[in-house]
């Protein structure tokens, strides 16, 4: 049994992780992109540890560097001039501001994907998958088996071939190609035939009569339930937040944060033609379901952590 | 069969241009990345709910898996090149053979299969598409054509595999990185992705130009022998 988030039945895993990944890619308000960047890093190193930061500062940050670099240089709109090029393009503000508003949201996303590789295996996604195609189902887990064990026959048929003097080690390049085209060819001659065994062993077990089911490891429970609701109904929330356009900001032609509302004090930038409007209350219930839906994995881990060193400290 | 195809054709002629239109109108053209996954899933939808719908026999289904596991796993046969992926390659050589439906299904799952093993990402479904696409593609202009001599195969397969498939699969950087579309930031991420994608297409187009007959002789005994992805008696399991 896996403990925390990991520990949830597929079911709220998958569709935590497609709500989180949609909302974060529609939601460019600075504020919810600061949120839901801190949630996914803070739970990515919770999953990763130490690998997580290598990652981060190896692979993520010079994404962001190259988007922000792209946008800056190669975009046209926006007012506001701060210097010009050699080429001759005017470097807008909006553009090095949305540069790095879409180059955050994309490291966010991947590191949204890198926590989802780490909660959904690929056996909870086959048990999701398996109910509506369960035809694919069956081929991916198949495949998914007869991967190791083709690449440990393919080894074997290259030590074989090696014997025989055929080194795929060594030789020019397309010496090479032909000795590993061979391994593969060899392969493929191995494994077909013992596909179709594997395939009449399963029908004299009885695949595909009727009223057979496949086996399911995962329990549906009481707080798998509580975490689809919640999700659901945070979900909800945050589709009136996108449709009514309370946590909405514009940076093209130039940048108006919020939309404009009849209270409350706004703030104008006039060097930079910024704008800040007050948030609406809609708005700030909005931006708290999206703080919830971010935060939810490290609350439920929080929560098992608490209760862990509660137990340790009783005995 | 005919039903099959029908919904087919009606997905992928009113659905995709309906979900384009709707998303540029809905989001003011500023979701490119979401509504491309939507296409996405509508184009690839099909194909998997016709897998379903034919009812394959045992062992066509077990072949598929071990096609796509056998894509899959060649890229270990080519362990001292890193850069040759022969995973395309080995599709489009067996979708000559079993057919161009199969060809796209084993292409789809073993991008997903690949990803599961080297990380997911928000590349995973362009990758599907792609992989899909270019395998169906050239297998559909090899069959049409009726194109014996292996160096052209390979020749057609590589070209479409460098154009295709690196097409698709950068599509994904440019929504994710790009925000105003004029054509100098466009290339600017297409031109960092052109070195892999013709290194993939020269694999493609090396392998299979050596290795397509030998291997077709391989699936096509198989084909023979067991009476499998016969295209006359598809029903009669």
């Amino acid at each position: 049994m896996e403990a925390g988030f990991k520990g949830y039945h597929p079911v709220p895993n998958l569709i935590y992780f497609l709500s989180i990944v949609i909302f974060s890619l529609l939601f460019k308000h600075p504020l919810t992109l600061a949120v839901c960047f801190a949630a996914s890093i803070c739970y990515y190193i919770k999953l990763c540890g130490r690998q997580a930061v290598k990652n981060f500062f190896c692979v993520l940050l010079p994404m962001l560097v190259v988007v922000l670099l792209i946008n800056g240089i190669f975009a046209h709109y926006g007012t506001t001039p701060i210097f010009t090029l050699p080429s001759g393009n005017k470097m807008t503000f909006e553009a090095i501001v949305y540069g790095f508003v879409l180059g955050l949201s994309a490291v966010t996303v991947m590191m949204w994907f890198f926590c989802y590789n780490e909660v959904v295996t690929a056996d909870k996604f086959m048990f999701v998958f398996g109910k509506f195609l369960p035809a694919a189902a069956l081929v991916f887990s198949m495949a998914l088996r007869f991967v190791p064990l083709y690449k440990n026959r393919l080894y074997i048929i290259a030590e074989a071939q090696r014997g025989i003097g055929k080194d795929y080690k060594s030789g020019t390049l397309l010496e090479r190609i032909k000795n590993g085209g061979k391994i593969m060819s060899i392969l493929i001659t191995w494994s077909l035939e013992n596909a179709v065994e594997i395939s009449d062993s399963m029908r004299a077990r009885g695949y595909g009569l009727k009223g057979r089911k496949a086996y399911g490891k995962f329990k549906w429970s009481g707080k798998d339930f509580v975490a689809v609701f919640v999700i659901i109904l945070i979900d909800i929330l945050l589709i009136f937040g996108c449709i009514f356009k309370s946590v909405h900001c514009v940076y093209n032609p130039y940048i108006v944060i919020n939309p404009k509302a009849d209270f409350g004090k706004t703030y104008f930038v006039n060097q930079l033609n910024l704008t800040l409007n007050p948030t609406s209350f809609f708005g700030i219930i909005t931006l708290i379901a999206f703080t919830v839906l971010c935060f939810l994995p490290l609350i439920i881990e929080l929560k098992e952590d608490i209760k862990w060193n509660r137990l340790k400290s009783k005995i | 069969m005919l039903k099959r195809k029908i919904f087919s054709i009606i997905m992928l002629c009113v659905a995709v241009p309906a979900v384009v239109f709707a998303g540029y109108f809905l989001a003011k053209g500023k979701q490119y990345y979401l509504v491309s996954l939507l296409v996405i899933f509508l184009s690839i939808f099909p194909f998997f709910y016709s897998l379903e719908r034919k009812k394959l026999q045992t062992r066509e289904l077990v072949i598929t898996a071990s096609v796509t596991a056998i894509a899959v796993a060649s890229r270990a046969a080519f362990f001292y090149l890193p850069n040759i992926k022969p995973m395309c390659a080995v599709l489009v050589i067996s979708a000559v053979v079993f057919g161009a439906e199969f060809g796209f299904v084993c292409g789809a799952i073993s991008m997903l299969l690949s990803n599961f093993i080297y990380g997911q990402g928000m590349w995973t479904p362009f990758q599907m598409l792609a992989m899909g696409l270019t395998v169906f593609v050239i297998t559909l202009i090899i069959r049409a054509f009726k194109i014996k001599n292996r160096f052209v195969a390979g020749i057609v397969s590589g070209i479409i595999c460098t154009l295709l498939y690196g097409v698709i699969v950068d599509l994904c950087s440019v929504f994710m990185m790009v925000s105003d579309f004029n054509l100098k930031s466009i290339l600017a991420v297409y031109s960092s992705g052109v070195p892999f994608n013709i290194m993939h297409g020269a694999a493609t187009a090396l392998i299979v130009a050596f290795f397509m007959p030998s291997i077709t002789e391989k699936l096509q005994r198989i084909k023979i022998k067991y009476g499998i992805f016969n295209e006359k008696n598809q029903h009669s399991s």
